[in-house]
């Protein structure tokens, strides 16, 4: 009678213990498909800043060529600068992809025996952020031997040993994140990774505009635009119209400059985002280690902004020759 | 009189300015004279970024003077923005921009 007590214990036990493991597997699965999508759309926000960095750089080759001042000391210098910052944000962007890597193995962790492929992961996170913090500057380093600690191994209840390891495969990421964050968040870390906004967005207007005043580019465009809330659309005639006249040229150009601005500044916002995303990302993996449950509003909130900020980025247009 | 030495980033914020007012100015330059020949001041312009970018990866070397050189930078800075909606005479533009790039050539010195 006894046994049959200790047995039946033994059954409820594990059961209430293969429950708590369950949960913690989902809320591990869940916490890596957002980390995962958070760090990958940081990822692509760091390169899209990049690339328009690529564009800054044939702006100034368009700049010293139509003034007769190719191979000009300074901008070489200028560029060099530029190059300087663009690959300060391939690093960057590389740490992301590292840290969309490891949710990734965190989440393979969640669903099978996965352990050999997260230390993989988190040496590739640890390698690419001490590069990144070397190249802005930072004396921190992650210590390397910090991530082997998931252990890798079978037992008789899988799922506990698996929810374990989840609990402490969060532990870290989130001891990674926590050495992150300052360094991102860091002023002078973001000051250089974003360009001097105003000089940035100079040499790219000043490309467009020279070509703008030579009459290279069709008006229409940036007329359409003006007139969506009144329903107006440019005509044939709308770019010799403009051609002819100072005034609505000098309009047009500053609806230009103010547009190339904007740019300028949602790569800035993007960058406080993705800082955001970071710091959001932390509570969630307390919440995960303690067992309490996940709300992942707030990161899939700041993720889709960031999105948002990525797809207004991109060129929607192509530049039309016109006149 | 004590002096206070200003910080990197008020420095370099100066010498950004500068950098744009060069650019502004270039730019109501050729919006006034788009046929015109600007390369002196494109030349300018490209001066004063390329001053800001070095001193943007440089320190500030601790000096009772940075604060004089970089108020009269600011002053020369301040004069051209207030000039950009009525100049259009390339000479004076240049003449302008010369002043601006020695001051920014003094500023810059005080960065290592």
């Amino acid at each position: 009678m006894a046994s049959e007590r200790t047995l039946f214990i033994i059954i409820v036990s594990a059961l209430a213990l293969g429950g708590c493991a369950s949960t913690t597997l989902t809320a591990g699965a869940n916490l890596a498909k957002v980390g995962q999508a958070t760090a990958t759309q940081m990822e692509q926000n760091a390169t899209i800043s990049s690339n328009a960095m690529l564009s800054l750089r044939k702006a100034v080759a368009f700049n010293d060529g139509f003034n007769a001042q190719i191979g000009n000391q300074d901008s070489e210098t200028f560029l060099t600068h530029v190059a300087s910052v663009q690959s300060k944000i391939s690093q960057y962007a590389k740490m992301l992809d590292s840290l969309a890597s490891t949710y990734s193995a965190l989440g393979d962790l969640a669903a099978y025996d996965a352990a050999g492929s997260f230390n993989t992961s988190v040496k590739a996170l640890d390698k690419d952020a001490n590069a990144f913090f070397q190249s802005v500057q930072s004396n921190i380093q992650i210590p390397q031997e910090a991530a082997s600690a998931v252990e890798v191994g079978g037992g008789i209840v899988i799922g506990l040993i698996q929810a374990d390891r989840i609990k402490n495969s969060s532990k870290i990421i989130r001891a990674k994140l926590q050495m992150i964050i300052p360094i991102v968040d860091n002023p002078k870390t973001k000051n250089l990774l974003i360009l001097n906004k105003e000089l940035t967005t100079e040499q790219l207007n000043q490309a467009a505009e020279t070509m703008f005043d030579c009459g290279v580019y069709s008006y229409g465009p940036l007329l359409d635009d003006l007139g969506v809330p009144l329903n107006l659309k440019s005509n044939s005639q709308s770019d010799a119209v403009v051609a002819n006249n100072e005034k609505l040229k000098r309009g047009l150009r500053n609806v230009a400059d103010e547009l190339g601005n904007q740019q300028i500044d949602q790569m800035a916002a993007s960058y406080d985002k993705s800082v955001t995303a970071l710091k959001a990302l932390v509570p969630l993996h307390e919440s995960l280690e303690k067992g309490a449950p996940l709300n992942l509003d707030t990161v899939l909130a700041i993720t889709s902004q960031l999105q948002t900020i990525a797809t207004s980025l991109q060129p929607t247009t192509q530049p039309v020759k016109g006149k | 009189m004590s002096h206070t030495q200003p910080s990197k980033d008020d420095v370099v914020s100066s010498l950004a300015a500068a950098a744009e007012a060069a650019h502004r100015a270039y730019m109501a330059a050729l919006a006034a004279n788009p046929e015109a020949d600007l390369s002196e001041l494109y030349k300018a312009e490209m001066r004063a970024a390329a001053m800001w970018s070095v001193a943007e990866d440089q320190a500030l070397i601790a000096d009772p003077a940075v604060e004089k050189a970089q108020k009269d930078l600011d002053e020369a800075t301040k004069n051209i923005r207030n000039q950009l909606g009525t100049l259009k005479d390339i000479s004076k533009w240049i003449q302008l921009l010369d002043g601006l790039v020695k001051l920014a050539t003094t500023v810059s010195k005080f960065f290592v």
